[in-house]
């Protein structure tokens, strides 16, 4: 198909005594939409904090469309085109809707003042976002999640992740999420996104690449990931 | 595992050499050291306790030693009463404070941003010393007590004993905590509560009630100190601050949760001092002792967490 | 609208300049005062809107009047270079001390300022032949020969200067930067801001603010000491002034220093011994029931409104 942009090679993260991530290894392609699923606890939230650089991780290589990302602070990562949105969002609370979606074309495509604004007003025109100079506690959870998804796209990354983007919205809004999530991938974007909701991931994704305590079980096309005898498990039964 | 054990066998046989070769050194800076030692880990320990429990951290603390100081010199004065035996009544009197001030700030701000914490603790801190201040002036007061200068002589060496009482103290509410902790039900309570606030909420235990025990708790100790404190030191509003430090910079060598280790940096901070303290014409630098290692501790905790 | 607001200003700026023409030496000394505390109060609160909280404004202060007294007396340096050399060596210092002590956040953060501010203390009385000790030292010359209009000025200045930082830094990016920072780190570093940078020249700027203050302060009194130059009096006030006028805003810290400005040299008159008890008191009232201070609660009641 195309190129690797993403290339993860034996991945380990440990938090004291707990492995969190073991040993994963897999690539994202450039321009696809790759579903990431697997039961609570997983080690979904911290596979894309340790890509993202939230966390460093204690063992393993992390390649970004072939440079070597691995040690890279955060803020770093996000300047070479690695953006995400927070399974809990996170919206900064003392800034404007249009303040918190600048932040990301600042300081990640370190653009000035006024530019940053208009990007930022471009950006809100994709994602469906009006009136973004009112106070935030008046944003209804849907503005909120795109204003989210609207930060992360202030950077301009060229790899982003969507972590549980339609938690708590009802069919409607997911399929106005859904809409978005193409519009963005046909802007070039490659995207990868946590989801419980499978109705979506099948919807969406090229493939699928399935975690289970912190290691990768399958990858490859829903329809095969979603017949694989020991994913099947992982969700239903963990009794051994 | 296995690496842990090696590093503190080698930690306890540094600690047992340097010991043996301060013995025959300087032996007064090892035996005043150990002394000293006791008193920082018996002010420590209950600022532990706080800052493991609720996550705050006291900057008053030694000013509630402070008060417990000059309520211990008021009884000695106006009712005869011998200052140790003050502990008692200032146990009480302190639990009792305690809960008064902790219902009326503290429980206010637990959900507060941290910055509100450390602004409360702040003025909390200036209110006891400015009170104190106003109260009684600046002057230092001192009470002479014939058991202070006792002092055993050993071959060469002729020591006071009276400040192992200090180390005395230290045992007794390391030991006192630990049992407290692990045996009774407030205790444990206090060990969930210190880890998972909600979780120890969501498992029924009554989180408010815990903390305000716990505060008042530590609040007691650290007031009944001051009793032990006067016997041998003289006092004025500001004598308390020092301690604050020390005692946060003990917790933080330490690490929070770890009890018996604050005994551990308590001993190296106190025969550091006192090393300083033996050479003429340095001692004002023995001050600045703890915070040097406070620096240093930071600094290389920040490294182990970068290589991670 | 815009020029109301100008015309205002420079009306304002007129009187309050005006002050030595028909102010006497008492006011003076008090303005004087007012400003040394309003721009520690501006620079503390430039600090705390990217989360952290500084204990230790006493300690870069008090490292400023030391610099810039003893590069007079023992270097001969004029005043106004000893007065800027402390601000850059408290900045320095900063940043030095910050590099070690910025992974920290919130309470421990505090305490360590704390702890440094009395390691500067301890450092100064201990090296009594270099700093005077606690005896303290006299200025054998003053800025300015002592000129009571221009010290005014300069202090008017620094002030004015400060204050004016703050109004840049409002409108910038940096303010963008130090908001996310406070709000959540991590959504802030993982859109592309370098968290630890900031934190670290935010804190070598706001204490060579502190450091000129310091120097200032040396050149005004002609006299400094240990207990004086890292009193607890440097801290409390510029803390209580910006949190009462509202911690993060800009205005904040200039309401809050002329309104606990004029009170405190009340409260001396009145009650020589226990101001700072109230000060302690004040915290602790505004933290509990006015956590925004005044502009703070004001700008959400109008924000309410709207």
């Amino acid at each position: 198909m195309s190129e690797a942009i993403l290339s993860i090679k034996g991945l380990k993260r440990q938090f004291g005594g707990l492995m969190a991530l073991h040993d994963v290894t897999m690539e994202i392609f450039e321009g696809e939409i790759l579903g990431i699923i697997g039961p609570n606890g997983a080690g979904k939230t911290t596979l894309i904090n340790v890509i993202t650089g939230v966390h460093l991780p204690t063992q393993g290589s992390l390649l970004l469309g072939g440079a070597d990302m691995t040690l890279l602070p955060a803020h770093e990562r996000c300047r070479l085109g690695v953006a995400r949105t927070f399974q809990l969002a996170k919206p900064l609370e003392d800034l404007s809707p249009l303040e918190n979606i600048m932040l990301g074309a600042l300081f990640g495509q370190r653009l000035r003042k006024r530019d940053a604004e208009k990007r930022a007003e471009e950006i809100c025109e994709l994602v469906g976002l009006a009136d973004v100079r009112r106070p935030l506690a008046r944003l209804s959870v849907l503005d909120v999640k795109k204003m989210e998804i609207a930060r992360a796209l202030a950077s301009k990354p060229r790899l982003l992740f969507l972590d549980e983007a339609m938690a708590g919205l009802n069919s409607n809004e997911t399929l106005e999420i859904i809409r978005l999530v193409r519009k963005i991938r046909d802007q070039g974007i490659t995207i990868g996104i946590v989801e419980h909701v499978m109705g979506v991931i099948r919807e969406l994704s090229h493939r699928v690449v399935v975690l289970n305590f912190g290691q990768l079980l399958a990858v490859g096309p829903y329809e095969e990931v979603a017949n694989n005898r020991q994913v099947i498990e992982a969700y239903l039964g963990e009794e051994t | 595992m296995k690496g842990m054990a090696g590093k503190n066998t080698l930690l306890a046989a540094l600690a047992v050499a340097g010991a043996v070769l301060l013995a025959c050194w300087k032996p007064y800076v090892l035996i005043e050291g150990v002394q000293r030692a006791g008193l920082y880990a018996a002010i420590t320990l209950p600022m532990a306790l706080l800052m493991g429990v609720l996550g705050i951290v006291n900057l008053a603390h030694g000013d509630f030693m402070m008060l417990g100081a000059y309520l211990a010199y008021g009884l000695s004065v106006y009712l005869g009463v011998d200052p140790l035996l003050s502990i008692f009544p200032a146990m009480a009197v302190f639990f009792l404070f305690a809960m008064i001030v902790y219902v009326g700030t503290f429980n206010h701000v637990l959900d507060a941003p941290e910055l509100n914490q450390i602004l409360l603790a702040f003025g909390l801190m200036i209110i006891l010393t400015q009170g104190a201040n106003l109260l009684w002036t600046s002057r230092f007061i001192k009470i002479s007590l014939p058991y202070v200068s006792e002092s055993v002589t050993m071959g060469s060496l002729t020591f006071g004993t009276y400040g192992f009482v200090y180390v005395a103290a230290a045992l007794i509410i390391l030991i006192g905590l630990r049992v407290f902790l692990k045996k009774t039900r407030m205790g444990q309570a206090a060990l969930a509560v210190g880890q998972n606030r909600r979780g120890a909420k969501l498992v029924g235990i009554n989180v408010d009630w815990t903390h305000l025990i716990i505060f008042s708790l530590s609040i007691a100790i650290i007031g009944a100190m001051g009793c032990v404190f006067i016997t041998r030191h003289s006092i004025s509003p500001l004598v308390g601050f020092p301690y604050t430090l020390r005692a946060f910079c003990l917790i933080a060598m330490a690490g929070i949760g770890n009890l018996t280790g604050i005994v551990w940096v308590s001993l190296l901070l106190g025969v550091a001092e006192n090393m300083v303290l033996s050479f003429h014409g340095y001692a004002g630098w023995a001050d600045l002792i703890y915070f040097i290692l406070i620096i240093a501790v930071i600094m290389v905790k920040s490294r182990k967490r970068h290589r991670q | 609208m815009r020029n109301w607001k100008a015309l205002l200003s420079a009306i304002l700026l007129g009187v309050v300049a005006g002050l030595p023409l028909y102010g006497g030496a008492y006011l003076l000394s008090v303005a004087n005062l007012l400003l040394i505390h309003m721009t520690l109060a501006l620079s503390w609160s430039l600090l705390l809107r990217s989360g952290q909280l500084s204990l230790g404004i006493s300690g870069f202060f008090g490292l400023g009047v030391y610099v810039a007294a003893l590069s007079l007396v023992r270097v001969g340096l004029h005043p106004l270079v000893g007065i800027l050399l402390g601000g850059v060596m408290s900045g320095v210092l900063a940043l030095g001390v910050g590099a070690a002590v910025l992974h920290l956040r919130g309470m421990y953060f505090a305490i360590v300022t704390l702890a440094l501010a009395e390691a500067f203390r301890v450092i100064i009385r201990n090296v009594p032949n270099l700093s005077g000790g606690p005896e303290g030292m006299v200025l054998p010359a003053l800025i300015f020969d002592g000129d009571s209009f221009k010290t005014f000025w300069f202090a008017l200045a620094v002030a004015i200067s400060t204050l004016a930082l703050l109004m840049v830094v409002s409108r910038s990016k940096v303010h963008i930067a130090l908001t996310a920072i406070r709000n959540d780190e991590t959504v802030a570093q993982s859109s592309g801001v370098n968290v630890y940078q900031y934190l670290l020249w935010i804190f070598a700027l706001t204490s060579a603010i502190q450091g000129v203050a310091g120097g200032l302060y040396a050149h005004i009194y002609g006299f400094i000491s240990p207990e004086g130059s890292f009193s607890l009096d440097l801290v409390l006030l510029p803390i209580i002034m910006a949190v009462v006028g509202g911690a993060t805003t800009t205005w904040g810290p200039v309401i809050g220093a002329v309104l606990l400005g004029s009170v405190s040299e009340l409260l001396k008159i009145k009650i020589p011994h226990g101001h700072l008890l109230i000060y302690g008191v004040i915290i602790v009232i505004v933290v509990l029931f006015f956590p925004k201070g005044v502009i703070g609660t004001l700008q959400e009641k109008i924000r309410r409104r709207l």
